[in-house]
């Protein structure tokens, strides 16, 4: 117990200093993520359903801040680990005797709720640009996002460990971005099938809990059930498919190199 | 070596191939390494470039798995129970990369110490004590890419210790690093070695290995080709060579005269210094005789001493320890030329 709070506390820190440190970079992911919503809210505002189109904005003004987390839980490990492997510094997290999947899982849910302020920021701003206002649960929408964001991280374990065996997977991720910008943004009343993919369901009803559509308490066990299935299978296999890749890369030697 | 059991790291029969694409050849990298590490001391780990010095290392560092054979470190198979035995053992490994750059000293040292379980509170007034203890106290806030080589070299050495463990091991320690640096890290090594841990370097370093390492393990081509004491190994080469200096050149006849009893004679170019090198039944006496004799001009003489990078170059030449070319106190000179 006493490693698992050592190693989160410390690369919380390490997430902070860096977050500070590269403070540009922070700046444009945020300036990044605005300019994307006005592109969807202007596109609403010339060419959206007149009839819909505030319900429409409210939607985006969720989707695209939580398209964010999404990116984040799914880019930040493999994103570490390969420039971890370009530093050099890959072997030394492997020479820990606390298991690497830990080590950087612990930075990646720091570097989430880090961006959790970040998140509110787009929202906010989304809400003042476009006047329309969310009913703001943000206890619920935080309890639904745990699973939400855990069924993301397991699949940011498997891209995690393609990082350690391939190291140079950027365009990978690039074309997944894509991905998860389709399970951020499509409404599963269109594709109820999507509620098997991660984070789907979890969105689903975030987004109906913020919109006012419904409350904590009218949400169902069996889709509380839904959204915790879903996150332990996903966060499973991705720590599953983690490990073999580990494995592959210890066995290839291929950790040092890059 | 028969001291495996209570030996700090013991290697059994390590092999590793690694498989490439189709078309390229598999390459051994070791092919049946055993050895092992008494604890304390320093023991270098040594070899010629692609001998299997780094799969070697990596394997004890638990970087690589091996095809076959069995790492023990303080007892604890390290392939079975890999994050086991790597609370035993902290490492440098080669190059300037162990250290996040945009980390102060300070930062670097806290955080490695969390990764491995240790929490800030223990390991922030450790982290001044080394700091201060290795003289990186005035650029504990600085920025590791803002520190020089050497100081970057001190503060990968400080990540090591402040892990505690029983075993440390230094890829190059020295590498790359201005005298003043090296003759720096070579002291912290020692006062590493002298507080009772288990330090494996490997280097190419050979004056560093000669100062401080007790025991050397040598690979070539995989294999080990010598696992002894330095001492052992620089006797087991040591030659009956001397060394004259003149004070003026030395003429041809007393050239001529010298090379009738001393078939080994090295001249300089400015015949101001000759080597020989005595065979089984000559004396020095009878070298020194001989000068007088022939009125050579002696200024000084020396015995020409082995260093161990030429023993380590004989060795990797002559394959191993057990069957030399030449056993060198019979056939004299090996070295000098």
């Amino acid at each position: 117990m006493s490693s698992w709070y050592s190693v989160a506390r410390v690369n919380w820190s390490k997430q902070l200093i860096e977050l500070r440190r590269y403070l540009p970079d922070t700046i444009s992911m945020l300036v990044t993520f605005y300019a994307i919503f006005l592109l969807l809210f202007l596109g609403i505002r010339v060419v959206g359903d007149p009839a819909s189109m505030d319900e429409n904005i409210r939607y985006v003004i969720i989707s695209n801040a939580f398209w964010m987390l999404l990116l984040i839980a799914f880019l930040n490990m493999a994103g570490e680990l390969a420039n971890e492997a370009m530093r050099g510094t890959l072997e030394q997290i492997y020479m820990s005797p606390v298991p690497a999947w830990r080590i950087v899982l612990a930075r990646a849910v720091s570097t989430l709720l880090q961006t959790l302020v970040m998140v509110i920021v787009i929202i906010v701003l989304g809400m003042l640009t476009s006047g329309q206002w969310l009913s703001f649960s943000l206890p619920g929408a935080l309890l639904l996002a745990i699973p939400t964001l855990a069924s993301v991280l397991g699949l940011g374990l498997m891209a995690a460990g393609m990082a350690l065996v391939y190291k140079q997977i950027g365009s990978f991720l690039q074309i997944a971005q894509f991905g998860l910008m389709a399970l951020a943004f499509t409404p599963l009343t269109a594709f109820p099938l999507l509620e098997y993919l991660p984070a789907v369901k979890g969105l689903d009803l975030i987004r109906q809990l913020m919109m006012g559509d419904t409350s904590l308490a009218m949400i169902q066990g069996s889709e509380w059930l839904s959204v915790t299935l879903n996150a332990i299978a996903y966060f499973a296999a991705g720590l599953l498919v983690f490990r073999l890749f580990e494995r592959h890369a210890l066995r290839g030697g291929l950790l040092g190199k890059y | 070596m028969s001291e495996s059991s209570g030996a700090m790291v013991a290697v059994s029969d390590l092999r590793k191939t690694y498989r490439r694409r189709r078309g390229q050849e598999d390459v051994t990298a070791v092919d049946g390494v055993s050895f092992s590490v008494r604890p304390g001391g320093i023991t270098g780990l040594l070899g010629p470039n692609g001998a299997g010095k780094t799969t070697t290392i990596k394997s004890i560092c638990g970087l690589v798995r091996p095809d076959s054979g069995s790492i023990r470190i303080r007892g604890t198979d390290a392939l079975a129970n890999r994050q086991l035995a790597l609370a035993s053992i902290s490492a440098v490994l080669e190059g300037n990369r162990n250290l996040y750059w945009r980390l102060t000293a300070r930062e670097n040292l806290v955080y490695f110490a969390g990764n491995r379980g240790v929490r800030p509170a223990v390991s922030l007034p450790k982290a001044n004590e080394l700091l201060e203890r290795l003289g990186l106290i005035d650029k504990a806030d600085e920025q590791v890419n803002n520190l020089s080589r050497g100081m970057q070299q001190k503060l990968a050495i400080a990540v090591t210790l402040l892990a505690d463990t029983e075993v440390v091991l230094l890829d190059e320690p020295t590498l790359g690093l201005d005298v003043e640096a090296g003759s720096e890290v070579r002291g912290i090594l020692k006062e590493v070695a002298a507080s009772g841990r288990t330090v494996i370097i490997s280097t190419h370093d050979m004056p560093v290995v000669q100062d401080l390492c007790e025991r050397v393990v040598i690979v070539n081509r995989g294999r080990v080709i010598a696992d002894d004491r330095v001492s052992s190994l620089m006797g087991l080469f040591t030659t009956l060579a001397y060394r004259a200096q003149l004070s003026g050149p030395l003429s041809s006849v007393a050239e001529a005269a010298l090379r009738q009893h001393y078939a080994s004679l090295v001249l300089t170019d400015d015949r101001s210094e000759l080597t020989v090198t005595l065979q089984v039944g000559e004396d020095l006496y009878g070298l020194v005789d001989s000068l007088r004799a022939l009125e050579v001009p002696l200024a000084g003489l020396d015995r020409v001493a082995v260093d161990f990078e030429q023993v380590f170059r004989e060795l990797v030449r002559n394959g191993s320890t057990t069957a030399p070319a030449r056993p060198a106190k019979e056939a004299g000179n090996v070295f000098v030329v």
